[in-house]
């Protein structure tokens, strides 16, 4: 059946770079991009099994000045179809950044995501797509901070000619 | 219809005056009229101008999450880690079969341990077009270096954002295949650098103007 284009859909969490920013730490898993990508236009059609969707982001963090700690791991991850809570629905893209040694940088760190949802999935009409940072700092070590800009963007494709 | 009116009458082509004067505006406007005609027949198959189409999106995910162990790269042989057939049947043999545009773009999270080996290598990410998936085949049109310095305990997401614009005889064979390959650029036995996942790489093609 033949290539449809589906949807596509953006969550801009943060636009502008923020002054202070928010801490990353193990204390706490931050909910930065969310969402709902529509597949009604397939479903009960051939194209309901063959669809793909690309997920791409950009988060920026802060490491300031002044900070011995050895750096730690940015954990960033991708659940399907949760609640907007990090350990429900599926997780399916998991990736790490760290700065290394060096101290005051700003880093965005890119994320491209694909998936392939089955046709159970497909089915329901929407898929719901959540991005969540942590760290595996200790809260009030101060070493992480989410500086922004944070966003989540996906496209959804069907079919093949 | 100036025609038909000429075929019914009885009496000879051309006798009365205003047969011959609306005979003559119709030829005189033939021209325009088949030049307006021409020109829509050529618009409505699409050979003179088409509005922008999309074509096609393609993901290749070699890696969805954090591997363990990651993956040693070398500098004697690429690794093959993005591989996707973007289509474009809808234009082919039409106008904006010369007016295809390709974005690809990806991720690959490399990492590097706190025991650093190899020094200051440099990472080769580049792109092969219409390639068989061996490093050698096809056409380059990406090749970019990542170097991390002297830095150490690194996990580093490498972004790319390449372009294409296919010429009409590759857009003709209605699929473009893109390969993504990774190789270590180092004076050392080993670069000490690992893909270690995720790797993503995706295409997006469109084509046309409004």
């Amino acid at each position: 059946m033949a290539i449809q284009i589906l949807d596509m859909r953006m969550s801009e969490h943060i636009s502008i770079a923020t002054d202070d920013g928010e801490e990353i730490n193990n204390g706490s898993v931050l909910f930065v991009g969310d969402i709902g990508i529509q597949t009604l236009a397939v479903v009960g059609t051939p194209n309901q099994s063959d669809v793909r969707v690309w997920l791409s982001g950009t988060v920026t963090v802060h490491r300031p000045g002044g900070i011995n700690s050895p750096p730690p791991n940015v954990e960033l991850f991708i659940t399907r179809n949760g609640d907007g809570t990090p350990t429900s629905g599926t997780q399916i893209y998991h990736m790490t950044f760290n700065s290394g040694t060096v101290n005051v940088t700003v880093s965005p760190i890119s994320i491209t995501a694909c998936d392939f949802p089955s046709v159970s999935i497909v089915a329901a009409g929407q898929i719901r797509y959540t991005l969540f940072i942590t760290s595996a700092s200790p809260p009030g070590t101060g070493d992480l901070f989410l500086f922004g800009p944070v966003a989540f963007n996906g496209i959804a494709c069907a079919g093949s000619n | 219809m100036c025609q038909g009116a000429i075929g019914s009458s009885n009496r000879p082509l051309y006798a009365n005056p205003l047969t011959l004067q609306r005979l003559f505006l119709a030829e005189w406007d033939k021209p325009r009229r088949e030049f307006i005609h021409a020109e829509y027949v050529v618009y409505q198959k699409g050979v003179h101008r088409l509005t922008i189409q999309f074509l096609d999106v393609r993901l290749s995910e070699h890696m969805s999450r954090v591997v363990v162990p990651p993956i040693a790269i070398d500098k004697d042989k690429a690794l093959f880690i993005g591989d996707l057939g973007v289509q474009t049947l809808p234009v082919v043999g039409t106008a904006n079969q010369a007016n295809v545009r390709v974005w690809l773009s990806g991720v690959v999270n490399i990492v590097r341990p706190a025991d650093v080996m190899g020094l200051t290598p440099s990472l080769r990410l580049f792109i092969m077009r219409n390639g068989d998936g061996t490093p050698a085949s096809g056409t380059m049109i990406y090749e970019m270096f990542y170097r991390l310095g002297t830095l150490q305990f690194t996990s580093s997401p490498i972004s790319i954002t390449a372009s294409d614009f296919p010429s009409s005889s590759i857009v003709s064979q209605g699929q473009i295949r893109y390969s993504l390959f990774i190789i270590a650029f180092t004076l050392d036995e080993v670069s000490g650098l690992y893909v270690q996942g995720p790797v993503a790489f995706n295409g997006m093609a469109v084509a046309g103007s409004n």
